[in-house]
């Protein structure tokens, strides 16, 4: 048995009866109905579109504007970097024995 | 004959922890000195010997000719307050941990039984009081203290124009200042790591790099059971 004849076959709308001319009708008046509808709203709301439009192409620019704006303000200026002073080591030891460690600073009023 | 050798095992046990605790140090002596190019030689340097020795071994390495005693302190580890020159205090830290090395260069944590000597390594940590004790805060310290600078320069102005009554609570005012831009401006001085022998007295000191006439110096000696 070949398989197009298996579908159509094994197909329960095949074996369907047809719709009647009174339910047919109907049913196309239902969709026409409809598309029209459908065609009158989106007639009522286009007016609508080029004001979104113009109002997220605002809200862009202000957007755009804002950021640019803040990347042009003056940074605030970061505290210098208050290095520790420096200092320096030093370790010996004399003929005699005795230990000297001996630190060095840049700064120190004694 | 079993019984007169346990005896003589007890005894040299006995006498090898009683050297080993002899020569473990009991604490640390610390002797606060203010080294200066001028002025007369010596000193009131205090008498003991080791100190004497230590200062006279530094003599040709150090150019200061007097040395003027601040403060003496005894401590067995941790955090001590010495007094310095012009009212300036100083916190001092001594922390050690003894230990004892090995053959082949390693080192492992000090036993009294082996009879011998430890070795100390010894973390030594001088700094003005109130020091800041956290990196960051350096920057805001020395704003604050340039804004106690300015106030007090201010008051100093005031107090040469007026001679009137408020002239005492003025000078009183001025002296807060002073103490309060001492506080911040403490720096922190000495911080090092090192070894020391039991007994031994090590010179630790500060002074300005390129010279300075003036230096702090820091005889420390870790001293034994036996005094030494």
């Amino acid at each position: 048995m070949e398989l197009k004849q298996i579908l159509s076959e094994g197909d329960p709308v095949a074996r369907e009866p047809e719709l009647d001319a009174f339910h047919a009708d109907a049913m196309r008046q239902r969709v026409l109905l409809e598309a029209r509808a459908e065609r009158e709203d989106v007639s009522r709301t286009a007016w609508l579109r080029p004001i979104a439009v113009a109002a997220a192409l605002a809200v862009c620019l202000m957007a755009g504007v804002s950021v640019g704006l803040r990347m042009n303000e003056t940074q605030p200026i970061a505290p210098a970097a208050v290095t520790a002073p420096a200092t320096r080591q030093l370790q010996f030891a004399t003929p005699g024995g005795t230990r000297i460690i001996w630190t060095f600073h840049q700064e120190i009023d004694l | 004959m079993k019984a007169l050798r346990i005896v003589t095992a007890a005894v040299a046990l006995v006498c090898t922890a009683a050297s080993a605790h002899a020569q473990r140090p009991n604490g640390y002596s610390v002797v606060l000195l203010l080294g200066e190019v001028q002025g007369p030689g010596g000193g009131d340097l205090p008498p003991a010997p080791g100190i004497r020795k230590a200062l006279s071994d530094v003599k040709d390495f150090l150019p200061y000719r007097s040395y003027k005693v601040l403060d003496t302190q005894w401590l067995r580890s941790g955090m001590t307050h010495m007094k310095g020159a012009d009212d300036q205090e100083y916190e001092v830290t001594v922390n050690a941990d003894e230990f004892m090395r090995v053959p082949g260069g390693g080192m492992m944590p000090y036993d009294p039984a082996s009879g011998k000597p430890p070795a100390i390594e010894v973390r030594f940590h001088l700094q003005e009081s109130g020091a800041a004790t956290v990196p960051g805060e350096e920057y805001a310290r020395s704003v604050q203290a340039a804004e106690l600078e300015k106030q007090r320069a201010s008051l100093e102005i005031q107090l040469k124009n007026d001679r009137a009554a408020m002239v005492p609570e003025m000078a009183a005012r001025i002296k807060r200042l002073e103490a309060q831009i001492r506080l911040a401006r403490a720096r922190r001085l000495m911080d090092s790591k090192f070894e020391m022998a039991p007994g031994e007295t090590v010179v630790v000191g500060t002074s300005k790099i390129g010279g300075g006439d003036k230096g702090l110096v820091v005889l420390l000696t870790a001293v034994t059971t036996g005094g030494k």
